[in-house]
């Protein structure tokens, strides 16, 4: 009986300590949670909602100032330079993304799989340094390498090739997406088929598959989620790049970031600027919507 | 917080109240120790400058900075009616500067006087053209703007990203004689010139990239530009040189004025009658970074008798051809906002040029 006592006021003590430790599971998280939430309450949903007030803004004397109108939204919607410069930021966008991705996948699948595991970390290191290295120098060196007095030019020179002009358009700015995407994008991949189960290729293998066949059908699928993440990654990073359109393929033609700077520096139209901006955030929106589609169709 | 975050771009200037502080708003540039060193150390004050790049911007500055936030500006001529219209200026005395010094043409530059006060002292200016790289083109090609549709030129035209010159310009090649004042028709003959060199065009670069594309000849011509870039280019070995064509040329002009709301008058007056003196106009002609012309002909006096061979290099000698001859051959018109079209509809037209 005392034994059954005593197996009560046990049960008894052991369902409160529980709660206990619920309250304090529930409280510690939400505190570790919370100043990251504070900070992106702070300096991206605070001002998102700024830059949506501006776009209905006025300027007087070059100074933007309270107001309601539509005709930011209106005069930016309906002009031709930003519609052109909206479709070729998407085509540039889309076709780096691709670009991307072919170099970065063979790139990425010999990292895992063909390198030895004591070299990998090395390797994945000499990738991520590029990214802690100035953006802003890195493409200048392009410069550098591509103009025509540059270093490929002067190899042709050598070879007794006609110099070709490589600065100042779309190749240029590809160049440029490129050293900005593809160190992140060699890792995002990389880290992506470490996780691929290499019982699954073998198996594959043993069932007669060719070496292709593995590729489209298991490896691919396998790592489905991780080409969409590089996707969207490349796509945010170079729709909204500044350096490479400006220094790089000259603003010819502008892309929607050197539309944004044109917008500013001509008459101080911030909030017609704002309407750039708020465009291109909802178009990242749709893209990362799209990615999420996609991701949670191959789940079901 | 909204309009705070709206003027955040502007307002990192902490301007000083100090009386042993001027504030000055300017182009980048124009408080290097090489100019304002001897200012400094004789009236003990320490000259703090915020740096600004184009008219627009400054104008915004100003509209946006608290009254007293700078004593002294330096602007463009063309943004000078507009300075006047928001009652930014001060009036000036023209017995307090040194205007009997200077060129008879710029005795009285136009654009500084309204309704017979002065409101401005011209510092410096130069003259924007047709620069082209010599190694490329020989001078007799490049004597009419024309030669930007040559087949030589073909996607090697680059544009200096700044609507006002290139487009004041390409009005000039258009055959306007008054670049920015235009008639519809004119406009129209601007809009059509300019069109057609867009499939000319290398790229529409900033300053810094107008010397880098210059220099790994992205680009062989860039119209809209002068002395300012090709001089300095020249001598560090780049090939380029700058003309001003036979349908004429630009001529840029910046002035030092003081705020009206500038608590350091008396501070602000030396600080222009220094920069207007010979000695800091012969320092404003050589100042390392970015030569340029100065309309003070003492100050040419001084530069011919301390440094010869910068003042035939800048081609300000007073027994030889020289920038002064230039203006007197009336083929240089003065850089001015547009008349009678909204900038507004100028901007929209180089960005659709540029969208093109």
């Amino acid at each position: 009986m005392n034994n059954y006592s005593d197996n009560l006021v046990l049960s008894k003590n052991i369902s409160t300590k529980p709660s206990i430790k619920v309250r304090k599971g529930r409280w510690f998280p939400a505190a570790l949670a919370l100043p990251p939430l504070l900070w992106q309450f702070m300096f991206f949903v605070l001002p998102m909602f700024f830059l949506l007030a501006l776009t209905f803004w006025e300027v007087k004397s070059y100074k933007p100032v309270p107001a309601f109108v539509m005709d930011n939204w209106i005069r930016i919607l309906g002009s031709s330079s930003f519609q052109k410069a909206l479709a070729y930021t998407i085509q540039m966008s889309t076709l780096s993304s691709i670009i991307t991705i072919i170099i970065a996948l063979p790139a990425a699948c010999i990292l895992a799989f063909r390198i030895n595991k004591k070299h990998q970390p090395i390797l994945i290191a000499l990738l991520v340094v590029p990214v802690f290295t100035s953006y802003v120098l890195r493409t200048y060196a392009w410069q550098v390498v591509l103009s025509p007095q540059g270093l490929i030019n002067w190899v042709f020179s050598h070879l007794g090739v006609t110099s070709i002009d490589m600065l100042g358009g779309a190749f240029a700015l590809q160049i440029g997406y490129l050293t900005l995407c593809l160190p992140v994008v060699v890792l995002i991949l990389t880290f992506s088929l470490l996780g691929v189960d290499r019982s699954q290729l073998e198996a594959a293998s043993n069932l007669g598959c060719r070496p292709h066949q593995v590729f489209w059908h298991v490896l691919l699928p396998s790592i489905r989620n991780g080409i969409l993440l590089a996707v969207t990654t490349v796509f945010m990073l170079t729709f909204s790049d500044y350096i490479a359109p400006l220094l790089l393929s000259g603003s010819n033609p502008p892309t929607l970031s050197i539309l944004i700077v044109d917008t500013i520096k001509s008459g101080a139209q911030w909030p017609r600027a704002a309407v750039i901006g708020i465009v291109m955030m909802l178009f990242i929106g749709l893209v990362l919507w799209l990615s999420q589609l996609l991701s949670s169709k191959e789940k079901r | 917080m909204g309009a705070t975050a709206a003027v955040a771009p502007y307002s990192n200037f902490a301007y000083s109240d100090s009386p042993r502080v001027l504030n000055y708003l300017a182009w980048p540039g124009n408080a290097d120790p090489y100019l304002i060193a001897e200012f400094e150390k004789a009236h003990n004050v320490k000259v703090r400058i915020k740096e600004y790049v184009g008219g627009d911007q400054m104008l915004a500055l100003l509209h946006q900075a608290p009254p007293g936030s700078f004593d002294v500006v330096m602007a463009d001529a063309e943004y000078m009616h507009l300075l006047k219209e928001a009652d930014f200026l001060q009036k000036l005395n023209p017995d307090d500067y040194p205007l009997d010094d200077y060129w008879p043409e710029f005795q009285e530059f136009p654009l500084h006087w309204f309704d017979g006060d002065l409101y401005s002292v011209m510092t410096d200016f130069g003259y924007l053209g047709l620069s082209y790289n010599t190694e490329v083109f020989r001078p007799e090609e490049v004597e009419s703007y024309d030669v930007m549709l040559s087949d030589k030129a073909k996607g090697k035209v680059g544009f200096f990203d700044f609507y006002l010159p290139s487009m004041g310009c390409v009005s000039l090649a258009a055959g306007n004689k008054t670049p920015f004042d235009l008639s519809l028709a004119e406009f129209d003959l601007l809009s059509n010139k300019l069109m057609s060199l867009r499939g000319q065009a290398s790229g529409f670069y900033t300053i810094a990239d107008i010397f880098s594309s210059f220099s790994n000849r992205q680009a062989t011509l860039i119209p809209g530009i002068g002395e300012w870039i090709t001089l300095g280019l020249r001598e560090s070995g780049v090939p380029v040189d700058t003309i001003i064509p036979n349908e004429g040329g630009l001529q840029w002009t910046e002035s030092m004025s003081i705020l009206k709301s500038s608590p350091k008058q008396d501070l602000a007056r030396k600080f222009i009658q220094w920069t207007t003196s010979p000695k800091g106009q012969a320092l404003m002609a050589t100042k390392p970074d970015n030569k340029k012309s100065i309309p003070s002909k003492a100050g040419w006096e001084l530069l011919n008798k301390t440094m010869p061979d910068e003042a035939e290099l800048l081609r300000m000698q007073l027994n030889a051809p020289n920038v002064i001859d230039e203006f007197r051959t009336k083929k240089i018109a003065y850089r001015q906002l547009p008349s009678n079209q909204s900038i507004e509809t100028w901007n929209d037209l180089w960005t659709d040029f540029k969208s093109a």
